[in-house]
């Protein structure tokens, strides 16, 4: 006779439980998900400090709109929808904050808009760890930064590997096609730029 | 070909060193502890609920009563008469009414809860209830006004003095202006 151990609940269980007034629960759903809504959150706004009280506040949000939720989708894609519209909040007024501070006449219209993403520094690596990176990796970092918003908040959800095209498509509120695409695209456009910096062969 | 593979490789490795950044360990400590001061809007809401629905029955209980107060009283029992001031002062004062029965005394000295049932009840006794308590009138010393006298109110006569005779103005003639004509 063998003991089996009981399977551990749903996400739709688990909600159930926090909807019911459960916290032990609803901490169970943020241990599941936090590295996709931090990811999720990192991809959006480039600063692992912000994306840390994006993440949060998500939570937060998601545990008050909890009884709003009947599970048309999955909880995760719900979660994550959440921390998207609170990411891109808090990208705007990043962008919206720099803006009057380079420009605190308002009058600055170089037609350029401040992007956190073009500040993204190494984060949380040490400098040996960027001796390591490869020069190839050093190069594409700046250029990612610098693609259009939707290009490379595409590629940056698909490439961190916590979300599907479904999830991704749901987050920005547009088809699994145009997700492809803009993916695609962000990759010739990036292909193109190294070529371009002689980067043919990267072995 | 292989170039473009390489390419794809190079670009999928740097978009996960940019998010190869790992969540703080803490956060889900950070969550939970900022859940009941966020689960308490429920039992805000729920007190701002009742408070309204409290706040509602004050209202309406406020309004009946006001209606009430509102309404005109029913037969209000005749205490005095106002015609009793124009005796004249040589009138005898009213003959103490009888003093009430034990029954009409309850009425007269109930407290505020039992006032409704004593209206009703003094309705029906009319003014023997009421006039058991008052004492009787004293008579009403005439006040005397001294008669109007009447003085004329015609203006004096304005006297107008007449007006001096203007004298006449000699105006000289103009001379001719030069260089003309």
């Amino acid at each position: 006779m063998t003991a089996t151990e009981p399977a551990a609940p749903d996400d739709l269980e688990l909600v159930r439980r926090a909807q019911a007034g459960d916290v032990a629960a609803f901490g169970e759903l943020v241990e599941r998900n936090r590295r996709a809504v931090f990811r999720a959150a990192l991809a959006a706004v480039g600063s692992a400090t912000e994306a840390d009280d994006v993440a949060q506040d998500a939570f937060v949000t998601a545990f008050q709109k909890l009884g709003g939720f009947r599970g048309e989708a999955s909880f995760k894609t719900w979660l994550l929808s959440i921390t998207w519209r609170k990411a891109i909040d808090r990208r705007k007024s990043m962008t919206r904050w720099m803006q009057r501070l380079v420009h605190p006449t308002g009058s600055g219209e170089t037609g350029e808009e401040w992007d956190p993403m073009d500040h993204v520094e190494a984060q949380g690596r040490s400098q040996e760890h960027d001796v390591m990176t490869s020069d190839l990796q050093r190069r594409l970092r700046p250029l990612i930064a610098a693609l259009p918003k939707k290009l490379r908040d595409a590629l940056l959800l698909a490439g961190s590997g916590d979300h599907t095209y479904e999830e991704i498509g749901h987050l920005l509120r547009i088809p699994v096609g145009t997700v492809k695409w803009r993916v695609s695209e962000a990759r010739r456009v990036l292909k193109q730029k190294m070529i371009s910096m002689g980067y043919s062969d990267v072995r | 070909m292989s170039a473009d593979l390489d390419l794809d490789q190079a670009i999928d490795r740097a978009v996960r060193e940019m998010l190869d950044v790992e969540p703080p360990a803490d956060l889900r400590g950070r969550v939970i502890a900022q859940l009941p001061v966020a689960g308490s809007r429920v039992l805000v809401f729920g007190f701002r609920r009742f408070a309204v629905l409290a706040a509602v029955a004050a209202l309406l209980v406020l309004g009946v009563t006001l209606a009430r107060r509102s309404e005109p009283p029913a037969e209000r029992p005749l205490v005095a008469h106002g015609g009793d001031q124009q005796l004249p002062p040589d009138a005898r004062p009213l003959a103490p009414l009888e003093a009430p029965s034990a029954s009409q005394r309850v009425v007269s000295t109930s407290t505020n809860a039992a006032r409704p049932a004593a209206f009703a009840s003094a309705a029906s006794t009319d003014a023997t209830v009421a006039g058991s308590t008052i004492d009787p009138l004293k008579s009403i010393t005439p006040i005397e006004v001294a008669p109007i006298g009447q003085t004329s109110i015609a203006p004096d006569p304005i006297a107008v003095r007449p007006l001096t005779p203007i004298t006449e103005l000699q105006i000289a003639p103009l001379n001719p202006p030069d260089g003309r004509d």
